[in-house]
């Protein structure tokens, strides 16, 4: 029988500026929520509603879920659908005379944007509710990961400063899910020595490992990454199987490249006239995606055809015949070896199934539909690998990461590597503070938890990777200065025994997230 | 002797964007690397690269005709490879708004280009380099140049069992260098040394000590030909469908040690 963890990563940085009317990056989570979280809750709990016995493990990032559940930042998702909604009538009423061809795709974005605004009201705007009761009904294993999201390798001189990523990663999923997380999803697969330790000592059980660091591990593997490894310290890792995830994940060959998909990049937003879309893009006339989009890949060329659903439909179709066919001949292959009941383990970004790739949520529901139909496959979870108690192998693993290159050179290159000078003498700063101001309780004690999230928030592995990406490169440096002038300014009032009252007040409404932080979390004499 | 920067370019150590963007790496002692400046090289030099990346008329091109006329190949160089690398993944939550930012964000301050202390940092970047960088504090740097007294890079690695240590002369503005490294069982460590008009050396700042990579294939290539059904497990693992390996160095270089075994088991 082979195996199946499917796990998706849902993670955005935690962005939210209420100081603005619209913020351009907040279109990531609102993107996000209705092209990916909603309708993939939908397809869920329509499969759940079929008795389709799948299985799939899920992390929200705690940045991710702290937004999801954010009033205010739901209020302004309201307000980006109903704005989808009044674009899609107008493009319904203009696609029946011209770019006709378009028309099909309009009704359909019309229909999918009132629908995930319904679901997203019938849940009182919070959609992990309707994750939970998945969870609880034992369809889905809910996750959690790392605070911010931070890249550790690169942290592991500074212990504490792990133990709180790890440990308010724990707590946000457990103040958010009423629960303890039983998996830790590495933020970019980054593992070092060591880590599992922290990890198991804040509560979790498991967590995925990328795929090279089974063949070079410091022991021999005789699971090949088939079976979960056992690390030092009594975690479970799970190798993710890089020849099946590529089938979808590569950009050159994956099934998300083919022609007949929809193209993500020709927006509306980008070639309709100006007057037309100025009020769903950004002021002052800024142009950006709306969503809208009609045309098909098409392969490299300017000359896009119209984007066809009932000829994308035949290709999921085929895809996922293709993906069940893999991983039978893969399955055959590795019980001749002597290898029974191999586990494959597929990670992902969760925002790549039907934001990025449109037909991929299709693609996963047919997968389970016709995956629960196949007697050689079995959809589990990591936790109910583990409560199999089969086979295991012990395994020290190297430092490992699924970034380019399979180490750090994501996160630490000419483009990004000034960053740690400065974050890393801020965690030193907050240790320092943290043992001259052991115990402090009201506004010294606020002030103090301010710089902790502050500090948390500027070790997020977004800023670093948008920076090698060269992407929004502007605004991540923008944020990592302001997070870390924001822990400048209570470091130095704390230098001078005094407390910013004003200033705190503003900071802890702009940055509502981790509620229950203690700044204790860096004293390095402090084992909690 | 071996060019220096040939040994690099040999050696795949470094992207070539990477080598002229900042840095370039040299071999200082043994296999140990080091990085220099490219403004550091000289016109021969530069003409001999040229020659060697098949620039028509190098030998007669001026200097920074040469260097552009580089970047520019490796540009086009580096653009074709990310078109067709497997390994690249769809970024998938954060779209690309083709560079626009909308907003300043309240609270930006200027950091400041060094912190008053003298200290030094190890990060491991990959299974063949680390990367270290320091300040110096302002009262350190002048009584060291007060007394005629210079600085050093320290690096030590010990390598099952084995230890190298050497040097690497660091100018008062250097704030950063990429120490090469080796897979084995060991770590690296690195330290900023200052050397004393007598020869007196005093560790100013010690980094934490770092790992090597050891992986159990590449000190146990003697096994791999009784592992054969082991070998192509691993692959289906690590491989596409058009037989493209996992992006990482260790992975690719075991897996091309089974190859050879396979093939000699064949032959």
């Amino acid at each position: 029988m082979n195996k199946i963890n499917l796990i998706l990563q849902a993670h955005l940085p935690y962005v939210r500026h209420l100081e603005y009317p619209k913020f351009l990056e907040e279109n990531w989570l609102f993107e996000s929520l209705n092209e990916t979280y909603i309708p993939l809750l939908r397809k869920l709990n329509e499969l759940d509603a079929s008795s389709v016995p799948f299985k799939l493990t899920i992390c929200f990032s705690p940045t991710l879920a702290t937004m999801l559940t954010d009033s205010a930042l739901q209020e302004r998702f309201v307000n980006y659908m109903n704005e989808r909604i009044e674009l899609g009538e107008k493009e319904v009423k203009r696609t029946e005379y011209e770019e006709t061809e378009c028309h099909e795709m309009a009704l359909r974005y019309l229909g999918y944007a009132e629908e995930n605004l319904a679901d997203f009201e019938h849940y009182g705007r919070n959609i992990l509710a309707g994750y939970k009761e998945l969870h609880d009904k034992n369809r889905i294993e809910l996750i959690t990961t790392a605070a911010t999201h931070a890249y550790l390798p690169i942290y592991k001189d500074y212990p504490k400063a792990i133990d709180a990523e790890v440990k308010m990663g724990m707590k946000t999923h457990f103040r958010i899910f009423g629960e303890n997380s039983k998996g830790f999803w590495l933020p970019e697969c980054g593992y070092y020595p060591g880590l599992d330790k922290v990890i198991l000592d804040n509560g979790a059980q498991w967590c995925q490992l990328a795929s090279h660091s089974v063949l070079t591990s410091a022991d021999k593997s005789i699971y090949a990454g088939y079976r979960p490894v056992e690390l030092p310290s009594g975690l479970y890792g799970f190798a993710r199987d890089w020849g099946l995830t590529s089938l979808i994940w590569s950009s050159v060959s994956g099934y998300p490249c083919d022609s007949d998909y929809r193209d993500f990049y020709r927006d509306i937003g980008y070639y309709l006239p100006l007057s037309y879309v100025r009020p769903y893009i950004h002021e002052p006339e800024v142009r950006v995606f709306t969503g809208f989009k009609y045309h098909a890949i098409s392969g490299k060329t300017e000359d896009k055809v119209y984007y066809n659903p009932q000829k994308a439909a035949v290709k999921v179709d085929l895809h996922v015949d293709n993906f069940i066919y893999n991983i039978r001949r893969r399955g055959f292959a590795i019980e001749s070896a002597g290898i029974k009941d191999p586990v494959f383990n597929l990670c992902f970004d969760a925002e790549l199934f039907g934001h990025r790739w449109f037909e991929g949520l299709d693609f996963i529901e047919k997968f389970f539909r016709k995956g629960a139909e196949d007697d050689s496959i079995q959809f589990t979870t990591p936790s109910s690998i583990i409560l199999d108690n089969g086979k295991t192998e012990k395994l020290r693993v190297n430092e490992s990461s699924w970034g380019s290159g399979g180490y750090s050179d994501t996160w630490l290159d000419e483009t990004n590597s000034w960053i740690y000078r400065h974050i890393f003498k801020s965690i030193e700063r907050m240790e320092e503070l943290t043992k001259r101001f052991p115990d402090q309780g009201s506004l010294k004690g606020r002030f103090l938890n301010q710089a902790s999230r502050e500090l948390l928030l500027a070790m997020s592995s977004d800023w670093p990777q948008i920076m090698h990406d060269r992407t929004s490169s502007a605004y991540a440096e923008k944020r990592l200065r302001s997070h870390l002038g924001s822990f400048n300014v209570v470091y130095s009032a704390m230098t001078r025994n005094t407390v910013n009252t004003e200033w705190l007040i503003n900071a802890e409404k702009t940055s509502e997230i981790f509620p229950d932080i203690d700044y204790k979390v860096f004293d390095p004499g402090n084992d909690d | 002797m071996q060019k220096p920067y040939f040994y690099a370019l040999y050696c795949g150590l470094l992207t070539k964007r990477n080598l002229f963007h900042r840095i370039l790496s040299i071999t200082l002692k043994g296999d140990a690397m080091i990085l220099v400046n490219i403004e550091s090289l000289s016109l021969s030099e530069l003409r001999s690269i040229a020659e060697q990346e098949g620039i028509e008329n190098s030998g007669t091109l001026p200097r920074e005709e040469l260097i552009s006329l580089l970047e520019e190949k490796y540009e086009e160089e580096d653009d074709q490879t990310a078109e067709s690398d497997a390994n690249m993944r769809y970024m998938a939550g954060l779209t690309d708004y083709r560079g626009v930012s909308i907003g300043d964000i309240p609270g930006v301050e200027e950091l400041p280009e060094s912190y008053p202390d003298t200290e030094i940092h190890l990060v491991k970047k990959n299974s063949s380099w680390m990367y270290a960088f320091w300040s110096i504090s302002q009262t350190d740097s002048d009584r060291i140049q007060d007394a005629k007294g210079s600085l050093v890079l320290s690096v030590s690695i010990e390598n099952d069992g084995k230890r190298e240590d050497y040097d690497i002369p660091l100018s008062f503005t250097d704030s950063e260098w990429n120490v090469g490294t080796v897979y084995g069982d060991g770590w690296c460590r690195v330290a900023l040394t200052e050397i004393r008009k007598s020869g007196e050396r005093v560790a100013l700042a010690v980094s934490e000590p770092q790992r090597l990579t050891d992986a159990y294939w590449l000190r146990h290539a003697d096994e791999m030909r009784y592992s054969d059904s082991l070998y192509r497990l691993y692959l289906m693992l690590l491989s596409t469908k058009e037989g493209e390996l996992a992006d990482n160095p260790a992975v690719r270089e075991i897996i091309e040690l089974f190859r050879k075994e396979d093939t000699l088991i064949n032959e």
